[in-house]
Order: C-alpha cells, then sequence, then structure tokens
C-alpha cells in the first residue's frame, strides 16, 4: 500500500489539493465559455467533451489515485472502458447502417 | 456441529494481500464502481441513440448558472472528502470530522439545489387549445405538476386558468417571475396541459432518468458518508484502520458520484 | 480424516437457529439457501411449461385437473371454462423464461455451486463479504417474490416474452396502469442488484482470498469458470437495469423512451411524446441478455470438468487451453448481441460485424467441449451417476452449440429467426445441456453437504429416462423450426393449419406437437425419483466412510464432512495443481492437492 501522499508532509499535500481544486474548476469555466461560443455544433460537442474527459481524468488518476494503483485495478478498469465504448458506439454504427436513411 | 476450524476471521480485510497490494473491500470497491460505469454507460448510450434520431433536440432547457453551481459543489466536496480521509491517516480525527462534515453539507446543497431545479421544471407548463396555440408559461400559484384530467376532476373545476406565457426567447430562465402578461384561457378550450416532466419529450426524460439516478447515488453517498461521520465512526477507537479503510472506500464511491456528473453537466447542460 | 473434538475456548456464543439457518453469513449455509430456492422455482418454470404443451398439443380443450384450478385461482379473463386464454399463454411464456433464467439456472449454477464451492476449493474460510452475501440471498428472494405475485394482480404476470420488447411491453395491459410488467422490471431490478453483489463477492474472494500455494494455474477450472461468470454478470447487467428503469418511465410515468412517435393502439394514437426508440430496448436488453447465456453454461463446464477429471482418474487434457478460452468467451460474449437483432433492418456492414464475433466466439467454445472431451481417452472411467449427466452433457451441448451456427449467419437466420429452430437450440444447450450439469454436481457434492450418498440405482433412473426424455421433446422442435413454425403462438401453429394450401411439412411439424406434450410430461414423471431420492437419502442414504468419497483431489474434500464454520482444520497449503491422478494405477491413484508428501 504505497501511496504517496501517506509519505508527502501535509503542507505540500494542502498544495496539491489546492491545485487540483483550480484546475477542475478551470476545467468546469472552460466547459461553459465554450458552450457559449458561436461555432459549428460538432466541433463545440467535441472540444467540451475533450475538457469533460480531462477533468474526469483528473478526479480519477489523481483524487481516485488511480495514477498511482496497482496493475489489477487498472486493468479493471481498462476492460470495462473496452465495453463501455462498445456500448457506447455499436448501437450508434447498427443505427447508421440502417436499412433506411437514419441521420438527418 | 462436532468440529471447529482453524480460523474464522477473514484474511485481508485490513492489511493488503502482498501479491494483489489490495485489501478486499478496495477491490470490492473499484469492481463495483466499474458495474456503475456501465450502468450510466448504458444510460449516456441510450441519450446518444435519442438525440442523433430526433429531427430537433431541445437545447438551453436548464439553468446553466444553477448546474455550474453545482458543479463546484460536487469538485469542493471531492476535495474535502480526500482531506477527511488523509486527516485519519495522519492520526487526526477532529480534521476527519471536520473534513467528512463537509462533505456531507456540500452533497446535502447539491441535493436542494437539484430539488430546486425539479421544482421549477414541474411548475413550468405547456399548453395547447383549440384554436391551435401552443404555449409555454407559468400558472397564477405556481401549482405542482398540475394535469388536466386532475383540473377537470376537481370538485369545483374553474372556468378558466390564469396563465403567464414565457417571454417570446427560445427556452426559459429560471426565476418564475420572468413572465409575460397574465393570459386567461378558458378551460373548456385546453387540449393540453402538461408540466415539464419526463412525458413531455425525450430530452426531458432522459434528463429526469440520468439526474435522478445520479441524485439517489448523492442520497446514497450523504447515507454512507453521514454514516462514517456519526455512528461509524466509533471504530476509529477499536478499529483505526479498518475505519480509515472504510473511510477511503466511501471516499472513493464519492469521487465516482463526481465523475458521473462531469459529464452529465455538459451533456445536459451545455450541448 | 477424523473430525477434532469440540475446542475447549469457544469465543463468541452459539448463534441461535435464526442467526445459524435463515439469516447466516456462512457461505455454505447460503449456499444451500440458494440451491433450495433455486430447484422450487426450476419446478414452477417447469410447471409453467407443461401448462402450456397441453394448450399446444389440444389447443382450445379444457385443461384436466389444472383448468378448474386456474379458472378458480385467475377468473375467467384468463382461463374461461379452464382452457388456457391466449393472455395467459402469452404470460406463462413470459415467466417460463424469466423465472427459468433468472431465478432457476443462474441462481443454482452460480448462487448455489458457486458460494458453496469457490470458497472450499481455493482454501479459504468464506467469502470476502460474508454480510453481502447474505443481503444477496435475500434480495434475491424478494425478486422471486414480487415476480410470482405478478401472476394474481389483475391483467396477470407480464406477457411480452422474457425479452420483454417494447413497444408491446407498455401497451400490453392497457387498462392497468400498475401491472405485470411493472412487478416483472421491479422484480428485475432486485434480482439484477442481488446478482451484482454476489459478482462482486465472488471475484475479490477469488482475487484476494486464496490458500498459501494456490497460484492461478493450480485452481480447478470449477473457480475459472465462476470467475469468469462474474464478470460477465458484474459488467453485463447494469445495461439491463438502465433498460428496466426506461421502461419502468415509459409504463408509469409516460416517458417515451422506446416508444416510436405515431404509434397507434386499438385504433387510436398514443398519448404520448414519441420520439423513442424501440431498438434502443433491443440493444440494452441483449447487451446483457446475449452474455447471460455464457453465464448459464460456464458454470456447467466448471461442474463437469471436475466430475470428469475424477471419474477418469486422469488429469484434465488441455488445462491452459481450457483457462483461455473461458477467458476468450468472457471477452468476446460483449461483442455479439446484435445477433439477435437481424431482421431489424440492420445493414450488411454491422450484421457481418456482429456475424463474424459470433462465429469467432464458437471457437473458445469448441476448444472447451473438445477438450473436455479428449480428457475421456485413456482414462480409467467409472460409470456412477454425476459422471453419466457429466458424459451426456458433451454430445448434448455439442448438438447445442452447433444448431447454433445457423443462426448466428445472418442469411440463415432470415430464415430460422423467431422459430421452433431458436427454442429447440437454446434448449439444448440449457436443458440436457446445463441442467444435466448440475444434476451431476447435486449427486457429486451431496455427500460432502450431507455425508450421506444418493441412491445409485434410481439416479441412474433419473438419467436414462431424463436423458430420452429431453431428447424427445426437444429434437423434434428443428424440424418444426425448418418447416416455419413460429414460436409464441399460442394455439400451437393451429392457424397455419386452416389454410387450404398447408404444405405438408408444416402439417407434420404441427402434429409433432401432441409428441412433444407427452414427451415434456414424461420428463416432468422422470424427475421424481429425483426429487424422492434428494429427500430420502437426507435421513436414510449411505452414510460415507470418508470425508473424501470420491477420491477427488481438490481442497472442498479435504474438510470435515459437513464442513464446519470456516471451513479447514489447519490452514491449507498447496503444493500441486488440482488434478493430480494416475489412472490405472493400482491401490491409491490420487495425490490431493494440499498433501505434500505422495502417499506411499
Amino acid at each position: 500500500m504505497d501511496r504517496p501522499a501517506q509519505h508527502t508532509p501535509p503542507r505540500s499535500a494542502a498544495v496539491r489539493h489546492k491545485l487540483i481544486l483550480l484546475a477542475l474548476a478551470a476545467c468546469t469555466a472552460v466547459m461553459v465559455t465554450l458552450s457559449l461560443l458561436p461555432m459549428a455544433g460538432g466541433l463545440k460537442i467535441g472540444l467540451i467533451l475533450l475538457v469533460a474527459v480531462a477533468e474526469a481524468g483528473l478526479v480519477a488518476g489523481v483524487l481516485m489515485h488511480l495514477i498511482e494503483e496497482r496493475k489489477l485495478i487498472v486493468s479493471i478498469i481498462v476492460l470495462t472502458g473496452i465495453f463501455f465504448l462498445g456500448l457506447l458506439l455499436l448501437p450508434l454504427l447498427a443505427e447508421a447502417d440502417h436499412a433506411r436513411h437514419f441521420f438527418k | 456441529m462436532q468440529a471447529t476450524a482453524h480460523s474464522m476471521t477473514i484474511p485481508h480485510t485490513v492489511e493488503p494481500r502482498p501479491d494483489t497490494g489490495l485489501y478486499n473491500a478496495k477491490l470490492g470497491v473499484w469492481l463495483f464502481l466499474a458495474s456503475e460505469v456501465m450502468l450510466f454507460g448504458a444510460l449516456f448510450s441510450s441519450y446518444i441513440l435519442l438525440r442523433v434520431g430526433a429531427p430537433e433536440w431541445p437545447q438551453r432547457q436548464l439553468s446553466i448558472p444553477l448546474g455550474t453551481l453545482n458543479t463546484f459543489v460536487l469538485i469542493l466536496s471531492s476535495i474535502s472528502v480526500v482531506m477527511a480521509w488523509m486527516a485519519l491517516k495522519g492520526r487526526d480525527f477532529a480534521r476527519f470530522k471536520l473534513w467528512q462534515g463537509t462533505t456531507v453539507l456540500l452533497a446535502v446543497l447539491f441535493i436542494t439545489i437539484k430539488g430546486f431545479e425539479y421544482h421549477d421544471k414541474f411548475t413550468h407548463y405547456y399548453v395547447q387549445t383549440q384554436d391551435g396555440r401552443a404555449l409555454t408559461g407559468h400558472l397564477d400559484g405556481d401549482p405542482f405538476n398540475l394535469s388536466l384530467a386532475r383540473l377537470r376532476a376537481s370538485p369545483s373545476p374553474p372556468k378558466e386558468i390564469v396563465f403567464h406565457p414565457d417571454p417570446p426567447r427560445a427556452g426559459h430562465t429560471e426565476a418564475a417571475n420572468a413572465h409575460g402578461e397574465a393570459l386567461k384561457l378558458e378551460l373548456s378550450q385546453i387540449t393540453k396541459l402538461e408540466a415539464f416532466g419526463p412525458w413531455r419529450g425525450t430530452f426531458f426524460a432522459v434528463y429526469f432518468v440520468l439526474t435522478g439516478l445520479h441524485a439517489l447515488h448523492v442520497i446514497g453517498g450523504i447515507i454512507v458518508l453521514g454514516y462514517f461521520w456519526g455512528p461509524g465512526s466509533r471504530m476509529w477507537r477499536t478499529e483505526p484502520e479498518r475505519f480509515t479503510n472504510r473511510v477511503e472506500v466511501g471516499g472513493l464511491y464519492w469521487h465516482f458520484v463526481e465523475l458521473v456528473w462531469i459529464f452529465l453537466f455538459p451533456t445536459l447542460y451545455l450541448l | 480424516m477424523d473430525n477434532a473434538s469440540h475446542s475447549a475456548g469457544n469465543h463468541h456464543p452459539e448463534p441461535g437457529f435464526w442467526r445459524r439457518y435463515v439469516f447466516s453469513v456462512d457461505h455454505k449455509v447460503i449456499g444451500v439457501q440458494y440451491g433450495l430456492t433455486a430447484l422450487v422455482f426450476l419446478f414452477i418454470g417447469y410447471g409453467l411449461m407443461a401448462l402450456m404443451r397441453w394448450q399446444l398439443a389440444y389447443p382450445g380443450k379444457p385443461i384436466p385437473i389444472f383448468g378448474q384450478l386456474l379458472l378458480s385461482v385467475l377468473g375467467p379473463d384468463m382461463a374461461e371454462k379452464g382452457i388456457m386464454s391466449p393472455d395467459l399463454y402469452n404470460s406463462f411464456g413470459a415467466m417460463h423464461g424469466t423465472i427459468m433464467v433468472f431465478l432457476a439456472i443462474v441462481p443454482l449454477a452460480v448462487g448455489a455451486f458457486g458460494n458453496y464451492l469457490v470458497p472450499l476449493q481455493i482454501g479459504a474460510p468464506d467469502m470476502a463479504f460474508p454480510k453481502l452475501n447474505m443481503m444477496s440471498y435475500w434480495v434475491y428472494f424478494v425478486g422471486g417474490v414480487v415476480m410470482l405475485v405478478s401472476f394474481f394482480i389483475p391483467g396477470g404476470a407480464a406477457k411480452s416474452g422474457w425479452t420483454s420488447y417494447s413497444p408491446l411491453a407498455t401497451v400490453a395491459d392497457p387498462a392497468h396502469h400498475i401491472d405485470g410488467q411493472t412487478l416483472w422490471l421491479i422484480g428485475m431490478v432486485f434480482l439484477i442488484t442481488s446478482s451484482l453483489l454476489g459478482s462482486v463477492n465472488i471475484i475479490t474472494t477469488i482475487i484476494q482470498l486464496r490458500a498459501k500455494g494456490m497460484g492461478w494455474m493450480r485452481l480447478p477450472f470449477l473457480v475459472w469458470a465462476q470467475l469468469v461468470t462474474a464478470f460477465i454478470l458484474l459488467l453485463a447487467f447494469p445495461p439491463l437495469e438502465a433498460a428496466g428503469v426506461l421502461q419502468l418511465c415509459d409504463n408509469l410515468l409516460g416517458s417515451s423512451f422506446f416508444l416510436p412517435t405515431g404509434l397507434v393502439v386499438g385504433g387510436k394514437p398514443l398519448e404520448v411524446s414519441g420520439g423513442g426508440s424501440p431498438l434502443l430496448w433491443q440493444h440494452l436488453f441483449w447487451f446483457l441478455a446475449h452474455p447471460e447465456v455464457y453465464v448459464l453454461i460456464l458454470p456447467a463446464m466448471g461442474i463437469v470438468a471436475e466430475v470428469l477429471a475424477n471419474n477418469t482418474r486422469k488429469r484434465l487434457f488441455g488445462y491452459k487451453s481450457l483457462v483461455y478460452s473461458a477467458a476468450a468467451i468472457g471477452f468476446i460474449s460483449f461483442l455479439v448481441w446484435a445477433h439477435h437483432m437481424y431482421l431489424t433492418g440492420m445493414g450488411t456492414k454491422i450484421s457481418t460485424f456482429f456475424q463474424t464475433t459470433t462465429m469467432l466466439i464458437s471457437i473458445p467454445s469448441v476448444i472447451i467441449l473438445t477438450t473436455l472431451m479428449l480428457t475421456l481417452w485413456g482414462g480409467s472411467i467409472r460409470f456412477n451417476t454425476p459422471m453419466l449427466f457429466a458424459l451426456a452433457f458433451l454430445p448434448m451441448f455439442g448438438i447445442g452449440g452447433l444448431t447454433g451456427l445457423p443462426l448466428g449467419f445472418s442469411a440463415t437466420d432470415i430464415q430460422l429467426h423467431d422459430t421452433y429452430y431458436v427454442i429447440a437450440h437454446f434448449h439444448y444447450v440449457v436443458a440436457p445441456g446445463t441442467i444435466f450439469a448440475l444434476f451431476a454436481g447435486i449427486y457429486y457434492w451431496y455427500p460432502k453437504v450431507t455425508g450421506r450418498m444418493m441412491n445409485e440405482f434410481w439416479g441412474k433412473v433419473h438419467f436414462a429416462l431424463s436423458l430420452v426424455f429431453m431428447n424427445l421433446v426437444f429434437m423434434p422442435m428443428f424440424v418444426q423450426g425448418l418447416e416455419g413454425m413460429h414460436r409464441r403462438m399460442y394455439d400451437g401453429g393451429a392457424t397455419y393449419a386452416a389454410g387450404p394450401d398447408v404444405a405438408y411439412g408444416l402439417s407434420l411439424a404441427l402434429k409433432l406437437n401432441v409428441g412433444i406434450s407427452h414427451a415434456a410430461w414424461l420428463l416432468g414423471a422422470a424427475q421424481l425419483p429425483f426429487v424422492i431420492n434428494f429427500f430420502w437419502s437426507l435421513f436414510r442414504g449411505q452414510k460415507v466412510e470418508s470425508d473424501n468419497p470420491w477420491q477427488a483431489t481438490t481442497l472442498e474434500w479435504a474438510t470435515p464432512t459437513p464442513p464446519p464454520h470456516g471451513n479447514f482444520l489447519e490452514e491449507p497449503v498447496v503444493y500441486r495443481g488440482p488434478y493430480e491422478y494416475t489412472p490405472a494405477k493400482p491401490g491409491v491413484d490420487f495425490v490431493p492437492q494440499h498433501c505434500q508428501q505422495q502417499p506411499a
């Protein structure tokens, strides 16, 4: 159970957490700002989701210690991620390849 | 029973197993979170399919300021829950109580704001009249989730209702008093009257299910984190490492709840 | 190996009756609870089908004895004059499938065998989370009660197939707001929750609580099968839970997740917002329901592997292949689901994708079957009852698996989809497949649980009759399906016979209904020796002379009989693989896993 936070003196842990807080807040602010700017629909969705993924990465990687977690946990999450993507993409592809015209 | 086993204690509840480096509950909670990823994944998949298949998709239906506020509330609670666990690792019980309590209070604040948002939807109405008008707005007195059937079935049904249409702009604001002029509509002329609940359209259906299920998870978190703050914290005196592990596991669950919101917020409020 | 005497210093008082037998946290008690409850549901599921088979053989005729019972309990809407109404037939059909899959087979294969055997076979004192284990059982129990209660509410039980396709599932019972489908969905939420909690427990137990020396490649294959099964349940069930919540909203709150725009029911347009997608339900449902079938078969393969190794007195052939194949099946199973949706208008590109993954998954399945068969070569075979069931599993699963291939190809599936061919295919895999393996397991581990053997003669009678009647029930269904006879028709396809140009083949198919029904009833009768044997042997069965009556090698046989709370008298240490047998060696031809030295 080697977690760097355990060995980090309290002051730098506090600094680390303040940085994370700022980073997460900044990501949120960027998302809201992007949504208010005029741009093409697809581009907007892509950029906002990219920021969301970054923010989620910070929470999962740092706050949930996934970065320093054991291989077993990470492999379970990766496996889940593969099936998650399959669930997200395959029905969409099935609809796109439908016998009738689907996308407007 | 004639025989007694050599041991009945479950190994690795507190001290980690050397080859995996984990204690049991840590592995258990990550497995549970994996299943939750698939649960919310299915709902996001549904959202994508429904939106892509819809000829038009309502936008700006939700209050971005309130949603952003709630996002900050959860971000703060995510930090405070980690501080709570770190306090225990540093053997500071008082600080743990402070940070864990903060987390629970922030969670309660989140639910309160969400409740306010829901209330707003159920006091916002869509009305259709026989002469082909379709309006959205509020009713006098802001009744909660009134339906035409219930109005007509009431002991003394009113002849007409006072309707305050929304100002002519895409979507509506969260303040209930941003009304247009009052309109008197005869009950007999109304063909449809419904609040903005899940029946209003697939956007609202998906909104209520996604945020509703998320809110249930927040409430679950309040119960669990609150239990560890309160009666469960007695374990600190007898088994401090086991208690610290429990708080860590609770914190991991709480981070996941925040993770879901990180995707919920832009999906429903911003896109 | 004799039982140790009572230890002098008990550090906690003996629990009372309720804590010990009803609300126990001991995995063995919970395993037995799951087993007995599941067997009751197996009987109920069979009963539903037995009644349906009367309607199929003699459409429109009153059911003897049970017809009056149904009429008095469910009323004339369901069983006027003792004749099964179409609604009742559909309810029975939907609930037969639901009960068999979710309340009988999986709880028996995973809840009973998994719970009882996994901690024992890995050398652990119990599951990683004993209290969670107990909760899993009671949540399953509540889910089962909800499902059964649904028969008795106005409108009756769910009647839109176990697949509950929307929009039918939402509009099937317009007269009642809370209908059988609502209870089905609520019941499913309970069952899925129970399953999820159980999977977390099994996976954590296998990873964290293996005894010293129990490396991954020394695990009995049953444990590997349970591990893969638990992962499938963990990751595949949640989307169905989500879909269930969405359908509940459609049914209760008037949303339109799965209701398309412009739906007209009974001549009137449905007053909903529309905009939903019936295909969305199908994607979410089959995302679980396909991996679910591997949940049905993998524990069975695990049981068969154990029984085969023990009764051939030799190591399993290709242990590594078995393990990798099981893992491959688990992984690929998540990527094949839309082969149930070939006829929904999917284009050729995506159909080819799913067809390819479906063909791919047949490879590890065949590898498993072949390695099990090759285990028999050169073995010293003992033909006891568990072995007979395990042996029969092989060709029966072979037939079931091979007949899946024409269904997996999108071109041939056009002819076969939703016909009796499908019913024959999946029943072959589950009925003379999985259920035979579960019977093998019951006969095999009964002596460890109870300390007595089940009667061998009646076991063999049960086996022979079941084998014959299973085949007489399901083999003709392939013929019916190939002739185009559709499934779920309450009159057994009699409407086909009404036309003037009924092909000879189809009329033959319809005539087969009578023979199939009689075989089905005889199959039920053939289970009586098993039920009697099961209970009689508890009190009068031959007592075992040792803790290891089958002379097996795995750790569960290294405990007292029955195993005490905590399982092992000494901490088990594992020195060798799980199947160290030496066939055709006179005298002692095996070395248990926990034995350090070879016995003299």
